[in-house]
């Protein structure tokens, strides 16, 4: 701060050359200066020219200027702080709470995909969860159940043709068979009418004998309309048992071999839906760990803002400092004022160095408040502002700075 | 179809070759007369070079087992291969006969 306060040079002029005046004006200011001051006093005495009362008096306006302004700055500065701590608190409570329910949500996010996972694995059917891989070795099963009735189904149909070919043929035997006792009826009848023949010219002696013959007729005109009805009876049969034969051909010939070999295209389907539900599951597992982890990562973060509240003490600390830093430059103003009753009113006011101090404060609205904490001015006065710009900022953007830090 | 049978010391081999389908079921059997034959206490298909064959061709075969099994011979099959090897294997005819590859 001496750097930067106007007039140093008036340090050496603070030795008074005429003691014995001062001490006469102000008898009690010597008590208040420390032996080193008047050390250096005697000192200096030697190497530089004495400075008249006036200059002093001069001089001691300017500190106690200068202690009154720092005095507001302090009090101004602690009120910042108070600020900031505030800001802090406040914002930091907002954080944490924000945190607070991105950590519930990410934790109803992690328990949805474990149960999307869990889902993912088995199908609600009739009311009961039944895992994938099962349900796969069901349909194989029945595949498998099915496959054998097709192929025990073939058999049937091929012993069933071999039993109608084999009727085929008894029922061609019998045809031939009733083909045979017509022959052997056509033999019969012929037979009695040559019988009848004969009895004729026995004359009486062969009556009776043609009464048998014609018998004989009449019976094989029975055998012949039974044969005849047979013959009907059994072609109808045939007529059966060809179209059964034919029928039962048709079916057996029907190739069911893709629809065996279908059950390798299922198995595949199956195997494939079961591969990409692993990768889900997968992916979801995985997903689900990840949340976790962003869960407890949040966590982390709300344990770690908690850093807010030694920052807070620690500021307060500062404050505690500033105030008694305070309080001892009141005091010490108090008592130069009281040991330099005439002559002091205080009324030189250093405020150049003030506000370029202040120029360096990039926030309008804090500038604002320590010229009116100090300087009791309008803090629109953007003259007296910026009137020393600091390098590497401009005064003419300062609200546009404000605006800027307002959007974070 | 077309087939070779060839018997010693009680053991026939039926050898099946090109393919085995409905139509074949005649000459099939005639096939089965010889495995139901009381001479053969052994019967081998061999089906190493039978490329095709159908559902009836299957139920052919399970015949053929059934014909053997009723006068207590043992039967087997033979290198199956491709179509038909597959189609025996999904058929799981190994778990009702013996299937030598």
């Amino acid at each position: 701060m001496n750097m930067i306060m106007p007039g140093n040079d008036t340090n050496v002029r603070l030795c008074d050359s005429e003691p014995q005046t001062q001490q006469q004006t102000q008898p009690d200011t010597l008590a208040v200066n420390d032996q080193a001051a008047k050390d250096t006093t005697e000192f200096m005495n030697d190497i530089t020219p004495h400075p008249s009362d006036a200059d002093a008096i001069d001089f001691l306006n300017k500190w106690l200027s200068l202690s009154e302004t720092q005095r507001k700055a302090m009090t101004i500065v602690m009120s910042e702080i108070d600020l900031v701590s505030d800001l802090m608190e406040s914002n930091i409570s907002d954080i944490s709470r924000k945190f607070q329910e991105l950590a519930l949500h990410s934790q109803a996010q992690s328990d949805q995909v474990s149960q999307l996972a869990d889902a993912a694995q088995n199908v609600q059917y009739n009311g009961q969860s039944i895992d994938l891989s099962e349900i796969i070795q069901t349909i194989d099963n029945h595949m498998t159940s099915m496959i054998g009735k097709v192929v025990d189904t073939s058999k049937h149909g091929v012993q069933v043709v071999y039993a109608l070919d084999d009727v085929t043929k008894d029922v061609e035997k019998v045809e031939a068979l009733i083909g045979q006792i017509e022959a052997i009826n056509k033999q019969t009848g012929l037979l009695a009418l040559n019988a009848r023949i004969e009895a004729a010219r026995a004359g009486d002696a062969g009556k009776g004998f043609a009464v048998v013959a014609h018998e004989v007729q009449e019976l094989a005109q029975s055998v012949n309309t039974m044969a005849k009805t047979m013959r009907e009876e059994v072609s109808r049969v045939a007529d059966g048992v060809r179209t059964g034969h034919t029928q039962i051909k048709q079916v057996a010939n029907i190739d069911l071999t893709q629809n065996i070999l279908v059950k390798d295209t299922i198995r595949d389907l199956m195997d494939c839906i079961l591969q990409q539900n692993n990768t889900y599951s997968k992916a979801l597992r995985s997903s689900e760990e990840v949340s976790k982890d962003i869960t407890k990562d949040i966590y982390g973060v709300i344990t770690r803002l908690q850093f807010q509240d030694r920052a807070k003490q620690r500021l307060e600390n500062i404050n505690g400092t500033l105030q008694v830093m305070e309080q001892s430059i009141l005091s010490f103003a108090t008592e130069t004022q009281t040991s330099f009753e005439a002559g002091l009113d205080g009324m030189s006011r250093e405020d150049d160095w003030f506000k370029s101090v202040i120029q360096d404060l990039t926030l309008g609205e804090m500038r604002e408040r320590f010229l009116k904490a100090v300087f009791d001015e309008d803090g629109g006065d953007s003259a007296q502002t910026s009137a020393a710009p600091t390098p590497g900022s401009s005064s003419s953007i300062d609200d546009d700075d404000d605006d800027d830090i307002e959007l974070f | 179809m077309q087939d070779s049978i060839s018997t010693s010391n009680g053991s026939v081999t039926i050898t099946i070759a090109d393919k085995l389908t409905f139509e074949d079921h005649d000459n099939f059997r005639s096939l089965l007369k010889v495995i139901e034959s009381e001479e053969n206490n052994s019967c081998t298909i061999n089906l190493k070079d039978l490329n095709t064959i159908d559902s009836a061709g299957l139920g052919m075969l399970m015949i053929a087992f059934e014909a053997a099994e009723k006068t207590g011979t043992s039967f087997q099959i033979h290198q199956p291969d491709g179509q038909v090897k597959r189609l025996l294997e999904i058929s799981e005819f190994d778990k009702v006969m013996t299937i030598v590859s």
